[in-house]
């Protein structure tokens, strides 16, 4: 009898534990996500391979583009965040081509795809060890997305374990602007947000 | 404690033909179900124009279709074609872009398959690119219809669902994954002179 307990018990005791694991196993993309340096807005944030740091994130409801005397307006059901800063490659020659806005629902928003490519945005560029470069990315999100956002750059989305830089933007979503101009500039740096501030 | 009862040839041979007989009628039952629900798949409810359709990562609401030789660029293509345009609205529910329509909005093509459809934003009347979670938007599907086949009045669209799997079978990564079509919608087609 009591050795028909013990076996009920160990039983019991197995599944027990089984069932935990099965329930707290991390998710593959956990698994494979990426390295993650945080920081805030105005303030060099550094990954293994290179550094990012931002100075100014914008909203707006209208997006016009200025390039080569054409001008277009971009409309959006959400809103357009204009967001600035400067990127630095550390020891060798990389590009940022992954730039995504994550809401604080977790929700992902990727760079516009629908701004031409004559205005060059973070994943057009080289960036070269020792020389920052300016930065723009521009996303649409719906306004609720606005508030609590943050800007997450990496290499590549492709690859998993690399580094990933998350800064969170400053924008409370209240400030929202009229309309946005991105003129193309002959020179560097080589677009302007229009009005300055 | 019970003494250990030694099991004869005879039952562990009954015990045996048993488990594989069971095993086996298991697995013959669930083909056999599985080949009839391939051979009798269930019908999707037919849904009015204008209707919102909920597919599970996309909300799709049909409005017209129309032939034309010129795509919502404004542009015609170098070489004449004739054009089987769809309007619709689309929400992607998902928590991250997806451009993947066509697996969602397919076009039941009276004779041969058609080749994959362009999409249009009609914001930009520019070509679409990534579908943003929660910003609705109104797009134009254009398939390029086979020369020598005439359009008919009136074309059968399905809208396929699609499943969310935190994990998935193989590596345990979550995913969206194709379902059977829950709706199918019956548009007129417009011809523009």
């Amino acid at each position: 009898m009591m050795h028909m307990l013990q076996s009920a018990l160990a039983l019991l005791f197995a599944a027990a534990v089984l069932y935990g694991m099965q329930h707290t196993r991390p998710l593959y993309s956990d698994i494979t996500s990426p390295i993650v340096s945080s920081g805030g807005m105005n303030k060099r944030v550094e990954a293994r391979a290179f550094a990012l740091s931002l100075d100014s994130a914008r909203v707006a409801r209208v997006l016009n583009v200025e390039t080569f005397g054409k001008s277009k307006t971009y409309t959006s059901s959400g809103v357009w965040g204009v967001v600035e800063g400067e990127a630095e490659a550390k020891f060798e020659t990389l590009g940022l081509t992954s730039g995504e806005w994550l809401s604080r629902t977790g929700v992902r928003y990727v760079l516009t795809d629908r701004v031409p490519a004559t205005i060059e945005m973070m994943p057009g560029d080289v960036y070269q060890p020792g020389l920052p470069r300016r930065v723009l990315l521009m996303f649409e999100v719906p306004e609720d997305a606005v508030a609590g956002g943050t800007v997450v750059v990496a290499r590549t989305k492709l690859l998993p374990l690399d580094d990933e830089i998350r800064i969170a933007t400053n924008v409370s979503g209240k400030d929202i602007e009229p309309a946005i101009t991105i003129r193309r500039n002959e020179e560097r740096p080589p677009w302007t947000v229009l009005p300055q501030r | 404690m019970t003494e250990l009862t030694r099991t004869t040839v005879r039952q562990r041979l009954y015990a045996f033909l048993i488990a594989g007989l069971g095993g086996l009628a298991a697995s013959a039952i669930s083909f056999s179900m599985t080949l009839y629900e391939a051979a009798h798949p269930p019908k999707a409810p037919v849904v009015q124009a204008g209707q919102q359709i909920d597919t599970g990562r996309w909300f799709v609401t049909l409005r017209t279709a129309r032939v034309g030789t010129v795509p919502p660029t404004g542009v015609p293509p170098s070489r004449p074609v004739q054009l089987l345009m769809v309007d619709m609205d689309v929400v992607n529910r998902s928590a991250t872009p997806n451009n993947v329509l066509h697996r969602v909005v397919t076009l039941s093509a009276p004779t041969q398959k058609l080749p994959m459809p362009t999409v249009y934003l009609d914001r930009d009347k520019y070509l679409a690119g990534y579908f943003n979670p929660n910003m609705p938007e109104r797009l134009t599907m254009a398939w390029e219809w086979p020369a020598g086949v005439p359009v008919p009045d009136k074309v059968t669209i399905t809208v396929t669902g699609q499943t969310y799997k935190l994990r998935d079978n193989l590596y345990g990564a979550s995913g969206w994954y194709d379902r059977d079509p829950v709706a199918t919608v019956d548009l007129p087609v417009e011809k523009a002179p």
